[in-house]
């Protein structure tokens, strides 16, 4: 944890107040980091993936010795200073070649990680499709029965969902929907499998939409792809804590909707409301008095006397209770 | 050319978040010129979709108006805690006192049937000053009906303390 800054002028409390929580977030800045050693594919997809998240990321140059299955200190700093979301770590090594660790935070503290093994991969530099403009949202689009019933790859969907989303925006033009990003996998052939070695690569592809006039209100969609193009195999994976999930996944109230109670329109178009009243205690009833049915025979002689007492109090307002 | 995709199994989409998840299998050792047809296939579905919702014509180009999204997705950060009040914000809403709404500068001017502004360039408070037939007494009406109002704001305001 960082030592807490307290400002000293408005603009160092305006920068503060910035990075405080929202109910409705900001675009998640990504944090595009090398490892002890890198090779150039992997630092290629690296660069290729900072293009398609800017300017919501921050590309560091250096290489940090950060091993994140063994300790995520270092990252937890990281995403703090730089007020970071996610994490992108590229390394190279002999037990594990062309590597991309995709970490995700919560609280500034590591919430998930997978890891990520890159083969098959065409840099955007290799394609001749036009650049799209830095911070246009992108249409993203899952192939593949595995992304909803085999938990990594929902894990996998989960993360690159959110990681190229962008912002969250009401309105959009209709000319922004410039490029698709396309995740597919195979079927898993063992459903129950363990071993993730042997499960099916992932197909990153990203294309830029062209829209064609037709005759119908609708475009024709062509694509051309412009890449980054890699197959990721799976490598390690760490899932996260329950308690952590269910924290991050908390919608604010006032998202709810609210909806009238007691209100309906009957058939008719009439705007009804019901009323709920207390139950009405029935002995208690004020009905009609009528005095002369009050006693039976046998209380006759007290009867008597007591309307007697009646007759005298009758010139008072007050009605009496007779029970 | 076509914009009518035939889908075995229909797309679930999020439009808010813009993607479409296609849950028919993806055979093994697909080529890359089935994978992008296939793309294609969805992107255009999902761009039908889109271009169904509705929209909001500006000077800029047409908008469309994306509604929430339905996944699921973690926040960066916990949600905000309700703030206490401030001292003055409890004073406020105990007494009644809402924030006071600027009238603005434009004010409907019946005879014109316009939105003229009250002060400044071409401001109603000046029409006296530039109009070539003024009756007699007008000009001393006026400058007495001026006077009853600020005489009126005045005890309007210290009524306040």
């Amino acid at each position: 944890m960082l030592r807490q800054v307290k400002p000293k002028n408005a603009r160092a409390k305006r920068a503060l107040e910035k990075r405080e929580p929202k109910t409705v977030e900001d675009v998640k800045i990504a944090l595009f980091l090398r490892g002890t050693a890198t090779s150039q594919i992997s630092v290629d997809a690296l660069s290729d993936l900072y293009a398609l998240k800017k300017p919501a990321a921050v590309n560091f140059q250096k290489k940090n010795a950060i091993l994140p299955f063994e300790d995520t200190t270092s990252l937890d700093f990281l995403s703090e200073k730089n007020d970071a979301a996610f994490a992108v770590l590229a390394t190279h090594n002999k037990k594990r070649p062309h590597n991309l660790t995709w970490v995700r935070f919560f609280d500034h503290k590591v919430m998930d990680m997978m890891e990520m093994g890159i083969s098959n991969f065409k840099s955007i530099k290799e394609f001749s499709a036009p650049l799209i403009v830095p911070g246009t949202k992108p249409l993203i689009i899952f192939q593949g029965s595995v992304f909803d019933n085999h938990p990594v790859y929902r894990h996998a969907k989960s993360l690159f969902l959110d990681f190229f989303r962008g912002e969250t925006i009401k309105k959009i033009d209709s000319a922004g929907l410039t490029y698709v990003v396309v995740i597919s996998a195979a079927d898993l052939e063992d459903p129950e499998a363990e071993n993730v070695a042997s499960f099916p690569k992932i197909n990153f592809r990203v294309y830029n939409t062209k829209l064609l006039k037709t005759e119908q209100k609708l475009p024709r969609v062509e694509l051309v792809e412009m890449g980054p193009r890699m197959d990721l195999s799976i490598r390690r994976i760490e899932a996260a804590q329950d308690d952590v999930l269910q924290e991050a996944l908390k919608k604010p109230k006032s998202q709810e909707v609210k909806t009238k109670k007691n209100i309906d329109v009957n058939p008719i178009g009439d705007k009804v409301g019901r009323i709920h009243i207390d139950k009405q205690d029935l002995n208690k009833l004020q009905t009609r008095k009528m005095k002369g049915l009050k006693r039976g025979p046998q209380a006759l002689e007290e009867g008597d006397e007591e309307e007697e007492e009646m007759e005298g109090s009758e010139d008072e307002e007050e009605e009496e209770d007779e029970e | 050319m076509s914009v009518h995709v035939e889908k075995e199994l229909p797309l679930e989409l999020d439009l808010g978040n813009m993607c479409a998840f296609d849950i028919a299998p993806v055979s093994k050792g697909i080529k890359e010129e089935q994978l992008r047809a296939l793309a294609r296939d969805n992107a255009q579905v999902l761009i039908n979709q889109m271009f169904s919702l509705p929209t909001e014509s500006t000077k800029d180009g047409l908008l469309l108006l994306l509604p929430d999204g339905t996944t699921p997705l973690p926040r960066a950060k916990p949600l905000p805690k309700p703030k206490p009040e401030t001292r003055w914000q409890k004073f406020a809403r105990i007494k009644g006192i809402a924030p006071k709404k600027r009238e603005g500068k434009l004010v409907y001017d019946e005879a014109s049937g316009e939105w003229v502004p009250r002060w400044g360039y071409g401001g109603k408070n000046k029409a006296l000053d530039n109009q070539w037939l003024v009756e007699e007494g007008e000009k001393e009406a006026h400058e007495k009906i001026q006077k009853l109002k600020k005489q009126g704001k005045k005890i309007k305001r210290s009524r306040r303390h």
